[in-house]
C-alpha cells in the first residue's frame, strides 16, 4: 500500500471517530459546583447527574412552569418563592390545586446538596424523587407523570432544551427530575452576614453578638451551624392538631419511638421563611420561642434536651432574634441566576384565589 | 485514478472490520432461555374481571394484577455452573402479554434450577429515578415515602364493605424490618430453554397467613400486613411438572 492511502485511511477512521464521540456527547458546558468553605462535602451523587449550564437552565424552566400542574397554574415556584427562601411566602399551609391547601408548611429550598432525606418527616430518600411527590399529589399540582411527560414532549422549546442538556432525544421522568435536581442543587446560602462574620470579613453588633452566645448555649444541638439543623428528627413538644392528625415520622417507620418528630428545619433565611413549625402554626419567631420557653408537651418522645423547655428571658429573645437575623443572605434571595426566566409571564403569584382568576 | 485506489482501500479496511468484529465478539454458544408467567387461580388460568372463589370461600374478581421479577440467577447444578442476571428487572402485568415473558441471553447448556426475587432489592429504592420498567411513572413507586411497590393487586369482592367493594393491596417496603422483596427458589425435573411459571393468586389470600379479602382489603404501605402478603405470595410460584 502507498504511503498516501496510510495516511488517508488513519485519517478517516481517525475522523469518523471523533465525529462519533461529538454525537455520542454533544458539547454542554459544566457547572461548576463551589463548596462554601469549611462545609463538608456534598452528599448528592453528582456522577450519576453532571452540573451543566444547560441542564441546570432547562431545571429552572420547569420549576417555574405551571403547566406541570394539571390547571396550568401551579408551578414548583407558586409554593416556593424565591424571596421567602423558597418558602410560601407568609401561609401557614400553601395552595394547591383547586383550592385545596398542602399538609404541610412548605420549607425554604437551599444547600438541599448536603440533605439525604426529604420532607418534613424523611419520607424521600433522594433528592431526583422529590418533584414526583408534589405533580401528583392532589392537594399541590395534581397532575399524573404520564401527563407531565405528554406536556413536555409536545413543546418544541423543550425538545431543544432536553436535546441539548442529556444529548438523548428521549424526554423521560429521569431527565425531567434530573433536570429539576440541577436547580435545586444550585440553590446555595451561604453568603449571610453570619457567614462574612465568620470568615472575618464583617462583625456581629452588640445583640447579635450577645444572641449568638445565647444561641451557642440552647440551640445548636439541634441547629448546628453550618446548616443549622443537624437533619435528626425530634419532638419539640408542639400540640397535635385535630385536623392534620400528624405523627410526623412515625408516618414513615412506623415506630412509635418516632411519634411526632420532624427534621430539625434549617434557620438560615428564617426571617423570611414564617411562618414556622411544621404546619405553620406561629406566624413569628417570637411565639416560637415563646413556645420554648413555656409551651413545651411533655410526652415520651419529647426530646430530653428541652425536659424543662428552654429558659429564655425577654431579654435574651430579643438578643436571639437579631443573631437570627444575621442568617438572612439577601445575595440568595435576589439571585438573578435563580429568578423566573421570563419575569413577565412568570411571577409567582402568593395566593391561590389571584391564580384561579388569571 | 489515485481516488480508485482510494476507495479500493476502504473496500479493504471495511472488510478488515468486519473480519476483526466476528472475531472479537463472538460469544460462546448464547442461548435465549425464555421464562413464561402464568397467573392462575388454583388450576384456572387467571382472566380480569372474571368472578371466582378464593380459598377462604370468599369470592373475588381481579382487574390488576403486577409485579416485579428480579435478580434472576440461573443455576446448572449438574455443571456447578450459574449465571445471574442482576441488573435486569422486569414488571409481570396480567393486562400486558408481553410482559409475561421474559428472555435472558444464557450460556448455560442445562438449567436445573432457578432463583429469583419477587420484587425490587433495596438498593435500587434508593437510587433516585430509574428508567424502563423502573420508571416511577408505572405506577408502581410510592412518592411520598419513596420505595417501589413490589406487587398490586387490585380488585372486587361483594364481602368487601368499603366503596364499590374493592380491594387494593399495593405491597411494599424495603427498610430493615419491613422488607417485602422474597426470593424464589424453583427447581426444574429436567432442564429446558423455556421453563412455565405458574402463579396461583389464591396464595396472596391464603398461605403461610390467611388473610380474608373481607378483614384485609386495604393496604398502601410498608409494614406488618404488607409483610404477610409478601410472604404469602412468594409461594405462589410454581413449574408444572416436566
Ligand atoms: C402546592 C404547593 C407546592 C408545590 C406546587 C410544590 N411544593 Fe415542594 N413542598 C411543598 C410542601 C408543603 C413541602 C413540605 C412537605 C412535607 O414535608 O410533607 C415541600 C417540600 C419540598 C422539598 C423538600 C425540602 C426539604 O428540605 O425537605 C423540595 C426539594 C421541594 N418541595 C421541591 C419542589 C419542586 C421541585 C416542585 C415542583 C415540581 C415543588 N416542590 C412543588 C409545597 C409545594
Ligand atoms: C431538641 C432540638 C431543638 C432545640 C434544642 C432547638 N430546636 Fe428549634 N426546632 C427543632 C425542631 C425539631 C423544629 C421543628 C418543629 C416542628 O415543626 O415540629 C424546630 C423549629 C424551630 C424554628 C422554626 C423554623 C421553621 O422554619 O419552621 C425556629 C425559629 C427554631 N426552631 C429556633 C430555635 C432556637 C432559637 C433555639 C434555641 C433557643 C432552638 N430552636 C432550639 C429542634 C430544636
Amino acid at each position: 500500500m502507498k504511503k498516501t492511502s496510510i495516511i488517508f485511511i488513519i485519517l478517516s477512521v481517525f475522523l469518523a471517530f471523533i465525529s462519533w464521540v461529538n454525537n455520542q456527547y454533544p458539547k454542554t458546558h459544566p457547572l461548576q459546583f463551589v463548596i462554601p468553605k469549611g462545609w463538608p462535602a456534598p452528599l448528592y451523587d453528582f456522577k450519576q447527574n453532571p452540573l451543566t449550564e444547560e441542564g441546570f437552565i432547562l431545571g429552572r424552566k420547569l420549576f417555574y412552569d405551571g403547566r406541570l400542574s394539571k390547571d396550568g397554574n401551579f408551578s414548583c415556584a407558586s409554593c416556593h418563592q424565591q424571596f421567602a427562601a423558597f418558602a410560601t411566602y407568609d401561609h401557614a399551609l400553601s395552595h394547591g390545586f383547586s383550592n385545596s391547601f398542602t399538609f404541610r408548611n412548605a420549607p425554604g429550598l437551599f444547600n438541599l446538596a448536603w440533605q439525604n432525606d426529604f420532607m418534613w418527616d424523611g419520607g424521600i430518600n433522594h433528592l431526583d424523587l422529590q418533584p414526583l411527590a408534589p405533580l401528583t399529589d392532589p392537594h399541590e399540582m395534581g397532575e399524573n407523570i404520564d401527563s407531565v411527560l405528554y406536556k413536555i414532549r409536545k413543546d418544541t422549546t423543550y425538545k431543544r432544551m432536553f436535546a441539548d442538556a442529556f444529548g438523548k432525544k428521549e424526554i423521560n421522568t429521569q431527565l425531567v427530575t434530573k433536570a429539576l435536581s440541577q436547580f435545586l442543587l444550585m440553590l446555595i446560602s451561604a453568603d449571610s452576614k453570619y457567614d462574612r462574620v465568620m470568615q472575618g470579613k464583617d462583625s456581629f453588633n452588640l445583640p447579635q453578638k450577645l444572641g449568638y452566645e445565647i444561641f451557642q448555649k440552647k440551640c445548636i444541638s439541634c441547629h448546628a451551624p453550618p446548616f443549622f439543623t443537624d437533619f435528626s428528627y425530634r419532638n419539640t413538644g408542639l400540640s397535635v392538631d385535630d385536623y392534620l392528625k400528624d405523627y410526623g415520622r412515625m408516618r414513615i417507620t412506623h415506630k412509635r419511638v418516632d411519634s411526632l418528630k420532624f427534621r430539625v428545619p434549617s434557620l438560615r433565611n428564617v426571617q423570611q421563611t414564617f411562618p414556622y413549625a411544621h404546619d405553620g402554626r406561629f406566624g413569628y419567631l417570637d411565639a416560637v420561642l415563646e413556645h420554648y420557653r413555656s409551651c413545651v408537651i411533655h410526652s415520651v418522645t419529647t426530646d430530653s434536651l428541652l425536659e424543662n423547655g428552654i429558659p429564655l428571658s425577654n431579654f435574651e429573645i430579643g438578643q436571639i432574634k437579631a443573631f437570627l437575623y444575621t442568617l438572612t443572605d439577601s445575595s440568595f434571595l435576589k439571585n438573578p441566576l435563580f429568578s423566573p426566566p421570563d419575569e413577565k409571564r412568570m411571577i409567582p403569584l402568593p395566593d391561590a384565589q389571584q391564580h384561579a382568576l388569571k | 485514478m489515485t481516488l480508485k485506489r482510494i476507495f479500493k482501500n476502504l473496500y479493504l479496511l471495511l472488510f478488515y472490520i468486519t473480519i476483526a468484529n466476528h472475531l472479537f465478539c463472538q460469544v460462546k454458544d448464547p442461548k435465549i432461555f425464555t421464562l413464561q408467567f402464568l397467573n392462575r387461580i388454583g388450576n384456572d388460568t387467571l382472566q380480569l374481571n372474571k368472578i371466582y372463589t378464593n380459598t377462604l370461600g370468599e369470592n373475588f374478581s381481579i382487574s390488576s394484577c403486577r409485579y416485579y421479577i428480579s435478580n434472576i440467577v440461573l443455576e446448572d447444578k449438574k455443571n456447578n455452573l450459574k449465571e445471574e442476571f442482576s441488573d435486569q428487572y422486569f414488571l409481570v402485568d396480567q393486562a400486558d402479554r408481553a410482559s409475561q415473558t421474559i428472555l435472558l441471553t444464557s450460556s448455560l447448556k442445562e438449567v436445573t434450577n432457578i432463583r429469583f426475587m419477587i420484587g425490587i432489592d433495596s438498593i435500587k429504592n434508593v437510587q433516585g429515578v430509574q428508567e424502563g420498567v423502573l420508571d416511577p411513572a408505572k405506577g408502581m413507586f410510592w412518592v411520598w415515602n419513596s420505595g417501589y411497590i413490589m406487587a398490586k393487586l387490585e380488585g372486587n369482592s361483594t364481602l368487601i364493605k368499603a366503596p364499590r367493594h374493592a380491594f387494593s393491596l399495593h405491597i411494599g417496603g424495603f427498610r430493615q424490618g419491613e422488607n417485602t422483596a422474597r426470593t424464589v427458589l424453583l427447581e426444574f425435573k429436567k432442564g429446558c430453554d423455556t421453563i412455565q411459571i405458574l402463579a396461583d393468586i389464591n396464595h396472596w389470600f391464603n398461605s403461610r397467613y390467611k388473610l380474608p379479602l373481607q378483614e384485609n382489603y386495604f393496604c398502601h404501605e410498608p409494614g406488618n400486613l404488607a409483610m404477610k402478603y409478601a410472604d404469602n405470595y412468594s409461594t405462589m410460584f410454581s413449574v408444572p411438572e416436566n
